[in-house]
């Protein structure tokens, strides 16, 4: 699923954040990336993103190499790709239902299709009762779930989230972690950014440590 | 509330966009009613304008016969009328009265022949060729005709005419600035939207095309706008002062299309350079 080659980074004027980093993930497993802030995970999911682009190596992302996309193959990534912020992202002026369709209503999806998909999704995440509130009425946890909704109403092969319970109490953080663990389930790959790893303990996931620019295996509880 | 609030002040926004972009096509229909009425001046002075031909006043009447024949048979004559040495001091007599002549012995007034051009041969320098050509006419003392004026109103209608290309380049500049520069603000404001629609996988083309339709838009209300504004003018100045009718229907629909294709253009300018500050930035 995720195939990173050799690939060195660094903003303009800025000192290298990556030099030589390697990752390979296969489809269904659950990563987790961990490090100090700072440390380029953010920067690492902007990669496979292809928001950004490596000065060396190569990013191959479900089938699509860093060095040869074009923007008709970018925009077909991004509908293969699920993401989730740390500030949700969501938009102020629609409500949580309009929010998750988005994602289906930016790729032509007819209008037949969109409500009934939308409320399923939203049902699955447990949030239906929410479909007509406006993101500025829910709390943090809520907000996420929608963002959730959101990341994976287009059945993403993959699942990007960034710090997603970093602005999240304890409580909250392991309701999210459980529902993309669910996700991740039902076959979706997924990748975590998080400067925090005692929500992981216990389970199976392959927690991976940036360190110096390079990743190490932090630890492997799943084997 | 804040939903509201946002909308009420968007809604503002492309009210002061549409108010400014009327203003400009306002000045771009006053221009065409001026321009349009300069033209018409020059076409008619154009139409009225002759040839005058005198001839010697010893020529026989076989003689003017035959040079009417010549000019007759030129090229670009629409309208050859004689006046005959009687027939212009008749003239004279009415214009200035009859005893100023009356201590006259002989008529002094040479034959002559009155000519009209056809349209096609008005401008100034087939005029100076066909007074040549009738110059070349035996027995001809004298060619006539309004050159300096004419030449004169050539030079206003070709003023117009170039004033008119520049003020058009400058009205599409101004508007697609205006246009452009609301996509662009839009755009910032829109910002966060377009980013995750962005994320979500959505092409340029589906993110623009808000500002695109925006900017058609804003381009056609505001020539509809401007249209009425303009027609408020011209009919306080009263219909009579003017001696031509309002911009013609083909032409308020042409500058409507131009202004709608310019708005477009202005839209996915916005979105364009909001999209370069994006990724320079």
């Amino acid at each position: 699923m995720i195939q990173v080659r050799g690939i060195s980074f660094s903003f303009k004027k800025g000192r290298p954040i990556f030099a030589g980093l390697n990752l390979e993930a296969s489809p269904g497993e659950f990563l987790v990336l961990t490090g100090h802030s700072g440390s380029g995970k953010t920067t690492l999911l902007r990669l496979l993103q292809m928001e950004i682009f490596p000065e060396e190596g190569e990013v191959n992302v479900a089938g699509h190499s860093s060095k040869n996309i074009n923007s008709k193959k970018l925009v077909s990534l991004r509908r293969s790709i699920g993401v989730i912020f740390q500030d949700f992202r969501l938009i102020n002026s629609m409500t949580t239902s309009e929010n998750v369709a988005l994602t289906l209503k930016v790729t032509g999806v007819s209008q037949k299709w969109l409500a009934e998909r939308v409320l399923r999704t939203m049902g699955e995440i447990g949030i239906a009762n929410l479909a007509h509130f406006y993101p500025e009425e829910l709390s943090g946890g809520e907000k996420q779930k929608v963002a959730i909704a959101r990341a994976i109403i287009g059945k993403p092969l993959l699942l990007l989230a960034d710090e997603p319970t970093g602005s999240l109490d304890p409580e909250a953080s392991r309701g999210i972690i459980g529902l993309l663990r669910k996700i991740n389930i039902g076959g979706t790959t997924v990748l975590l950014a998080s400067h925090s790893v005692s929500l992981f303990e216990g389970d199976r996931y392959r927690i991976l440590k940036i360190n110096n620019g390079l990743l190490a295996a932090h630890r492997d509880n799943g084997g | 509330m804040a939903v509201r609030s946002k909308k009420d002040s968007l809604s503002g926004f492309w009210g002061r966009a549409v108010a400014g972009c009327s203003l400009i096509f306002s000045f771009l229909f006053l221009f065409i009613i001026a321009g349009r009425n300069v033209m018409t001046i020059a076409d008619d002075f154009r139409k009225e304008m002759s040839i005058q031909v005198y001839f010697d006043r010893a020529i026989s009447p076989e003689e003017i016969a035959q040079a009417q024949l010549v000019i007759r048979n030129m090229e670009g004559i629409s309208e050859v009328k004689f006046i005959s040495s009687e027939d212009a001091l008749k003239f004279m007599q009415m214009e200035f009265g009859s005893s100023l002549f009356s201590e006259l012995q002989t008529n002094p007034l040479p034959p002559s022949f009155e000519i009209k051009l056809d349209r096609d041969h008005q401008a100034l320098k087939q005029v100076r060729k066909t007074a040549d050509s009738l110059r070349a006419i035996p027995n001809v003392t004298e060619v006539d005709y309004a050159g300096e004026l004419l030449g004169k109103v050539e030079r206003l209608r070709e003023l117009v005419i170039y004033v008119g290309l520049v003020f058009l380049g400058l009205i599409s500049l101004a508007a697609t600035a205006v246009v452009s520069n609301a996509a662009q603000i839009l755009y910032f404001r829109e910002k966060e939207k377009i980013e995750v629609m962005r994320m979500l996988g959505a092409t340029d083309f589906y993110m623009a095309r808000p500002l695109i339709i925006k900017g058609t838009l804003i381009g056609v209300i505001s020539a509809l706008i401007a249209i009425l504004i303009s027609l408020a003018i011209y009919l306080a100045l009263g219909n009579e002062f003017m001696r031509i009718e309002f911009v013609p229907v083909e032409i308020i629909l042409a500058v409507m299309g131009w202004a709608g294709l310019w708005g477009a253009y202005g839209g996915y300018s916005g979105y364009a350079r909001g999209r370069k500050q994006r990724i320079s930035g």
